[in-house]
C-alpha cells in the first residue's frame, strides 16, 4: 500500500509522467489498432527513446504503449474481422459477426468496457497480491503446462462446430506448422527444408497475420466491387447498457481471473489467455451454441482475458526477474538499463519505481478507456470506408509489420505462403481458429512434455503425484466427452420423437 | 515534358552511383555501422550491444543495433555470415555456442572458425546454483550426496548441446556422478524450475542469475573460470575445489568471414575505447551482472578453437 501512495505522490510531483503516459498509449493504439504492427513492436521502437528518460518517465511511457497496444487491436478485429494484434484475435470471433449484425458501436464499447475491467481487476491484483501470486506460478512445473495446453487443445471440439472432422485436420495442420524449427528441447532442425531463415520456426506474427488478415482479405477479395448494404451506425454509447451487459457478470470475472493467471505464468502470453477464456466461457455457458454469432459474452470474454493478462505479466517481472510475455521482457531490459534489477530485492531497494509501475498501469487502464470512447466516432468511420482503398494499406501494414520483427523480407513470405495455405482451407470449408489453436498450443505442449518426461526419465507415473496437472487433464477430458454424450442424447431424442 | 523528368531522374541516380563509388574509396568508415543481435529486445545480448553502439566513437557515424532472435542466435549469425565483409555488418555472438551448435551437428557452418572476430568486452561465465532451500551448502556436500542416491539429482538449464549442457556432462564424468540434465526452453524456465522446487540444480551463466542472488533466493556453488567473478567473491571456482571445469560465454563482437584486416583494427581499436571507460565497466558491473574482462581479436580467436577442443570431448558423452 505505501508503494501505491509513493506512486501518486511521485505522479503528482512529476506531472510530466502523465503526459508520457497519455503519449504510450496513444502510440500503442495506434500500433494496436493497424493490423500487422503490434503491442511488442511499438514497446521495442520506443525503447531506445526512454534511454534519454529517467527511471519513471521510461516505465511510464513503456507501460503506456503496453496497454493502449494490447486494448488496440479490438477495433480492426471488431470491424474489419481482422485482428490489430494478436491480442484480440480472439475478439474477431464474436465482435465481427455482431458487428456485421448492425451492432458495430455495441461491440466497441463492449469491447473497450471489457479491456478497462480486465485491465483494472488486474491492477487490483498487481497491488494486493503480487508476491503470493508470483508464488503460485512457481508450483507450475513441465507437466502442468503439459496438461494446460491438452485442454486447450481439447476446446477445438467445440470451436469446429460445422465438421468435426475438418475442425480436427485444421488443428492438425496448426501442429504441424508449430514443429516448424529447431526444436527447443534437443537442437535439431526439423521440417525447415534446407531454409535456415525459418530454423527459429515460423514467425508468429508472419502466421497469424497470414491466416487471418491475407486469408480475410483474399476472402473478400471475391466480393469486392459487388454491391453491399452499409451497416446502420447506432448512437455511440460511453458505458454499456444494462440490456448489452445481461448475463456477463460472471463472463466479466472468468476473464479476468484466466486472464491475470495465464499472465503470470511466463511464456503463455495474451492470445492464449483470450482463447482460454473464451473457451472457458463457452464450455460454462448454458447456450454455447450461440458463441461466435455475435454475442456480448465472446467479446467480454476475450478482451477483459488480453488486457487482464498485461497486469498478470507484470507481477512476475517485478517481483521475481521473470518476463511473463514477449512485450515485459523487453520492459525488464527498460528497467535494468536504469540500474533497477526487477526481483525481490526491488521492493526494498527502489519502492518508488514500484509505485509509479502501480499507479501508471492503473491509469493506463482508465486513460485507455476515455480515449477510446473518445475517438470511437472516428473508429466508426473506418466501415465507410471502401475495402478496395483499405486492403491495400492493410497488406501493406502487414508486410512492414513482417519484416520489422526480424529486420528481414524472408518473413514476409512466410505471410504470403501461410496466407495463400489459410484462404485454400478456408475457403474448402476449414475453420481457421482450430489452426491458431494447434500452432500456439502445440509448442507449450511438446517442449513441457519433452522436458517432463526428461526429468521424469521416461515414467508418467509421476503425474499422479501432480494433482494440478491431474484436475486440468480429467477436465480436459471431460470437455471432449460431456457435449458428445449431449450431442449423442439430443439426436436420440430427436428420432424418437420423430 | 515526362520524358525530360524521365531524363533528368537518370542523370540524377547516375550521380548519385557515381557518389557511391567515391565513397567507398574513402576511409572506413562511411555510413552507420549495423550491430546484429541473435537475441531478443531487452535481453543481456542486447543491452550489452546497445551499450557498447551508444558509447563507441567511430569518427562521426553512429552504430545501429537490430534483433535478429532466434534458435540459439543462429538466424542472427546467419545474418552476419552471409553479409558483405566490409566491417558495416557486425555481429555480438558467442564462439563458444557456435563451437557447440557446430559439435552437436546443429549447423554445419563452422562459424566459429569462420567468422572474424573483433573482441570481446565481457566473459559470462558458467555457474551451478542451488535454491535457497537446499541442503547443499557447498560444492562437496553436493557431490557426496550425489555419489551416494546415484540418477536422484536433476539439474535445470536451457535447451541441449550447448555450453550449459556440454560443461554439466563433464561436470558428472569428473566427478563419477549421475544427474539427470533437464533442458527447459528458456533461461528464465529454468530458473522458475529451480525457485519452485522442480528440479534441484540449475546451471546457467552469471548474468543470469544477479537479480536472484543479490536477493538471496539462490547460492552459487561454483563458477566455472579461471579466477574467481569479481562480483561473486565468496564463490568458489571449480578448479579450487579440484574440478577441471573452465566454461563461458565471451559475449563478443564478430565480422563476417574475410572482412580486411584494417577494418577489424580498426574496429577493436574503438571498442577498446569503451571499454577502458570506467563509466562502462561499472554499468556492465553492477546493472547487466557482466564480469568486465577484455579479449581481442587473436586471444578470441584461440579461445574459440580451445573451446570447441574441449567441448568435443564432452561432446562424446552426449553419445554424438
Amino acid at each position: 500500500m505505501t508503494s501505491l501512495l509513493l506512486g501518486f505522490q511521485t505522479f503528482i510531483e512529476e506531472p510530466f509522467l502523465f503526459v508520457l503516459l497519455t503519449l504510450g498509449i496513444f502510440v500503442g493504439m495506434v500500433f494496436g489498432a493497424i493490423p500487422g504492427l503490434t503491442a511488442a513492436l511499438g514497446v521495442s521502437l520506443v525503447l531506445p527513446f526512454t534511454f534519454a528518460m529517467t527511471a519513471h518517465q521510461g516505465v511510464v511511457t513503456l507501460l503506456g504503449v503496453y496497454v493502449g497496444g494490447i486494448s488496440g487491436g479490438l477495433v480492426a478485429a471488431i470491424l474489419l474481422n481482422i485482428p490489430g494484434s494478436p491480442a484480440s484475435l480472439v475478439t474477431c470471433f464474436d465482435g465481427s459477426p455482431m458487428a456485421r449484425n448492425g451492432r458495430p458501436n455495441d461491440a466497441l464499447t463492449l469491447g473497450v468496457f471489457a479491456s478497462l475491467i480486465g485491465g483494472l481487476f488486474s491492477a487490483l491484483m498487481l497491488v494486493l497480491i503480487a508476491p503470493q501470486l508470483a508464488k503460485i506460478a512457481l508450483k507450475f512445473g513441465a507437466w502442468e503446462y503439459f496438461a494446460m495446453g491438452i485442454m486447450g487443445l481439447s476446446v477445438v471440439i467445440s470451436l469446429s462446430s460445422a465438421s468435426k472432422l475438418k475442425g480436427f485436420l485444421s488443428a492438425l495442420v496448426g501442429l504441424l506448422i508449430a514443429t516448424v524449427g529447431i526444436d527447443t528441447v534437443s537442437g535439431v532442425p526439423r521440417m525447415t527444408f534446407g531454409f535456415w531463415q525459418i530454423n527459429a520456426g515460423l514467425d508468429q506474427l508472419a502466421v497469424l497475420m497470414g491466416l487471418f488478415a491475407m486469408g480475410e482479405i483474399l476472402t473478400q477479395l471475391r466480393s469486392l466491387g459487388q454491391e453491399y448494404e452499409a451497416i446502420p451506425v447506432s448512437k455511440v454509447k460511453t458505458f454499456p447498457t444494462k440490456e448489452m451487459l445481461k448475463g456477463t457478470g460472471k463472463i466479466f470475472a472468468i476473464g479476468s481471473i484466466i486472464g491475470t493467471f495465464i499472465g503470470i505464468l511466463p511464456g503463455i502470453g495474451q492470445t492464449t489467455a483470450s482463447l482460454f477464456a473464451y473457451t472457458t466461457s463457452r464450455q460454462t455457458s448454458k447456450h454455447p451454441e450461440k458463441f461466435g454469432t455475435g454475442i456480448p459474452e465472446g467479446i467480454v470474454a476475450s478482451e477483459s482475458a488480453n488486457n487482464a493478462c498485461c497486469g498478470g505479466a507484470i507481477i512476475p517481472m517485478l517481483t521475481m526477474g521473470i518476463p511473463g510475455d514477449l512485450v515485459t521482457s523487453i520492459l525488464l531490459g527498460g528497467l535494468v538499463v536504469h540500474g533497477l534489477q526487477p526481483g525481490p530485492l526491488l521492493f526494498q531497494t527502489s519502492l518508488d519505481v514500484v509505485g509509479v509501475v502501480f499507479v501508471a498501469f492503473f491509469l493506463a487502464n482508465i486513460i485507455m478507456y476515455i480515449m477510446e470512447m473518445g475517438l470511437m466516432k472516428i473508429f466508426i468511420k473506418l466501415l465507410a470506408v471502401p475495402m478496395n482503398l483499405l486492403f491495400p494499406v492493410i497488406l501493406l501494414m502487414c508486410v512492414v509489420g513482417t519484416i520489422t520483427v526480424h529486420n528481414r523480407l524472408f518473413d514476409t513470405w512466410v505471410l504470403l505462403v501461410i496466407g495463400f495455405i489459410g484462404y485454400m482451407l478456408s475457403s474448402n470449408g476449414f475453420p481457421l481458429s482450430p489452426i491458431v489453436l494447434g500452432y500456439i498450443l502445440g509448442g507449450i505442449i511438446e517442449s513441457n512434455f519433452r522436458t517432463a518426461i526428461i526429468a521424469s526419465k521416461g515414467s508418467f507415473s509421476i503425474l499422479f503425484t501432480r494433482p494440478i496437472a491431474m484436475g486440468l487433464l480429467a477436465f480436459a477430458v471431460i470437455m471432449v466427452v460431456v457435449p458428445m454424450i449431449l450431442e449423442k442424447r439430443s439426436k436420440k431424442k430427436i428420432v424418437s420423437e420423430a | 515534358m515526362k520524358k525530360l523528368l524521365a531524363m533528368l531522374l537518370v542523370l540524377a541516380m547516375v550521380f548519385c552511383m557515381a557518389a557511391c563509388g567515391d565513397d567507398a574509396e574513402a576511409e572506413f568508415p562511411t555510413k552507420p555501422i549495423e550491430m546484429i543481435v541473435g537475441y531478443a529486445a531487452g535481453g543481456g545480448t542486447d543491452t550489452l550491444a546497445r551499450t557498447a553502439a551508444q558509447y563507441v566513437e567511430l569518427d562521426g557515424q553512429t552504430m545501429t543495433t537490430s534483433n535478429m532472435e532466434g534458435a540459439n542466435g543462429l538466424i542472427g549469425s546467419m545474418e552476419c555470415y552471409n553479409a558483405d565483409p566490409d566491417g558495416y555488418t557486425l555481429q555480438c555472438a558467442f564462439p563458444e555456442t557456435w563451437g557447440c551448435l557446430y559439435l552437436t551437428e546443429t549447423t554445419d557452418v563452422e562459424l566459429y572458425k569462420e567468422m572474424t572476430p573483433i573482441c570481446s568486452m565481457v566473459y559470462d561465465v558458467n555457474a551451478l546454483v542451488v535454491s535457497k532451500d537446499s541442503p547443499f551448502e557447498t560444492l562437496e556436500d553436493l557431490v557426496k550426496y550425489a555419489k551416494e542416491h546415484p540418477g536422484e539429482i536433476s539439474l535445470a538449464s536451457v535447451a541441449t548441446g550447448n555450453v550449459n549442457h556440454l560443461s554439466s556432462l563433464g561436470f558428472a564424468d569428473i566427478t563419477g556422478i549421475d544427474i539427470t540434465y533437464v533442458p527447459y526452453e528458456s533461461a528464465s524456465k529454468a530458473r522458475v524450475a529451480l525457485l519452485g522446487g522442480h528440479e534441484d540444480l540449475w546451471v546457467c551463466q552469471c548474468s543470469e542469475l544477479k537479480s536472484v542472488y543479490d536477493s538471496g533466493d539462490v547460492r552459487v556453488l561454483a563458477v566455472a573460470s579461471e579466477e574467481r567473478v569479481s562480483f561473486l567473491p565468496d564463490v568458489p571456482t571449480f578448479k579450487e575445489c579440484g574440478y577441471d571445469i573452465v566454461a563461458g560465454l565471451h559475449r563478443a563482437f564478430y565480422a563476417p568471414p574475410e572482412t580486411p584486416d584494417e577494418v577489424v583494427a580498426y574496429l577493436e581499436s574503438a571498442f577498446k575505447a569503451v571499454y577502458d571507460q570506467e563509466e562502462v565497466k561499472s554499468l556492465l558491473r553492477d546493472q547487466l551482472g557482466f564480469d568486465p574482462v577484455w579479449t581481442d581479436g587473436a586471444e578470441l580467436e584461440q579461445i574459440a578453437l580451445s573451446a570447441a577442443d574441449t567441448f568435443s570431448k564432452w561432446a562424446d558423452l552426449m553419445g554424438k
